[in-house]
């Protein structure tokens, strides 16, 4: 019986937290096939000041057996922030913040193109960055959100713009809202097409 | 029996793991060779009395956040630490620990991902920085057991001995530091 535990552990841990690790980032739209009827694209970017360096991030690889199968703590985490944009606000600061289901990844330093439900109001409630493996409240850098959008019911994309964050002792300093619409639209129009209209929506403070 | 075996299995996986860690972290940043010549750097230096943590303090990592990330492993002789060539920014120590041997595993004493500690400096111009004089201080989470540390700022040693005592390692190991050594030696003459 003990054998057949430690089996089953051996098996199907590694296997629970690949599942666990790929259930958020799957929000990135490529296509717009992608985009269900009931659903908007919200484009934007994340900056951080400065850059995230690759020292920032120890993302151990060599696990060995069986957890080197999978390989995806590159791939998942690095110079990646995992945002959290959907129609109710949530606490970035809790334990299970990583987990929700409104939370996906993208590239930090470039334009996200991500799927939403379409919502009367948009939250944006921030982000976090994994720095080390495994995860710990202590090894995240949390970057917090705070605003809202309000979304017509016409709207098919919005663009809400790019959060930067100034952080010293990696504790954030300052944020700004930058404009780079036409940045951003160029970019959509690339991806998608001149199919539907990218829409610029203001940020308003929870 | 078993347990014993267990806890020798147990033990290895550990300090497998950690040699694993330590190893990653530290060809992550390796030490880089300062140009004596140059001028635009600074030394840092502080002491850490470990006593309390009933280990040697073996390494120490200092981490600069702005104006870009950079991690520097610093020289250690005996609860001084320093590094002779670090260029200007917002500093702190980030990590620190000890080696294991035959009686106890290795163990690292890590600040944390994010924000500020007691021995956060500065570096706006070249010179020499002290980030201070610390005691271990061991403290315990909520289950009791002594997972937590902290630092008590200390008197002992004194400027003057710390400063002594950086100037014959500098001398002994570095001895093609010129600016470095008379920093030492300006401040020591105004003690």
């Amino acid at each position: 019986m003990d054998k057949f535990v430690k089996l089953i552990f051996v098996l199907f841990l590694p296997m629970s937290i690949f599942a666990c690790t790929t259930s958020v980032g799957k929000l990135e739209v490529t296509s717009l096939g992608q985009v269900k009827s009931d659903e908007i694209i919200v484009v934007g970017k994340i900056k951080l000041d400065p850059v995230l360096d690759k020292i920032e991030q120890n993302l151990s690889k060599n696990l060995g057996f069986p957890f080197n199968l999978f390989e995806t703590s590159e791939a998942l985490h690095r110079n990646k922030i995992y945002i959290s944009i959907n129609n109710q606000p949530i606490d970035i600061n809790s334990k299970e913040a990583m987990w929700h289901k409104s939370v996906t990844s993208v590239n930090l330093e470039q334009t996200f193109f991500i799927r939403v439900k379409k919502p009367k109001t948009l939250y944006y409630s921030g982000g976090l960055v994994k720095t080390e493996l495994p995860e710990s409240l202590s090894n995240k850098l949390i970057f917090p959100g705070g605003v809202k959008f309000v979304i017509q019911p016409s709207d098919k994309a919005v663009y809400i713009g790019t959060f930067e964050y100034y952080r010293d002792y990696n504790e954030v300093e300052k944020v700004t809202l930058q404009n780079e619409y036409n940045e951003a639209k160029n970019s959509f129009v690339n991806k998608f097409g001149n199919k539907i209209t990218l829409r610029q929506v203001k940020a308003l403070k929870i | 029996m078993p347990l014993f075996i267990t806890r020798t299995i147990g033990l290895r996986i550990f300090l497998l793991l950690g040699f694993a860690v330590l190893t990653s972290s530290c060809s992550s940043t390796s030490e880089e060779i300062v140009d004596p010549n140059n001028k635009n750097v600074s030394l840092i230096y502080g002491y850490i009395e470990m006593r309390e943590a009933k280990r040697t303090l073996n390494w120490l990592s200092f981490r600069r956040y702005r104006p870009s990330a950079q991690r520097y492993y610093a020289k250690i002789y005996d609860g001084l630490f320093y590094h002779i060539g670090v260029e200007h920014g917002s500093y702190q120590v980030e990590k620190f620990g000890s080696y294991g041997n035959r009686s106890n595993h290795g163990m690292i004493f890590t600040f944390g991902a994010s924000g500020k500690n007691q021995t956060a400096i500065k570096i706006k111009k070249p010179g020499l920085y002290n980030v201070g004089t610390y005691k271990y201080v061991a403290e315990k989470d909520r289950r009791g057991n002594r997972t937590k540390f902290s630092f008590k700022k200390s008197k002992i040693p004194s400027e003057k001995e710390l400063l002594t005592e950086l100037l014959r390692s500098v001398k002994t190991n570095h001895s093609d530091y010129v600016h470095q050594i008379k920093w030492i030696e300006n401040r020591l003459a105004k003690l």
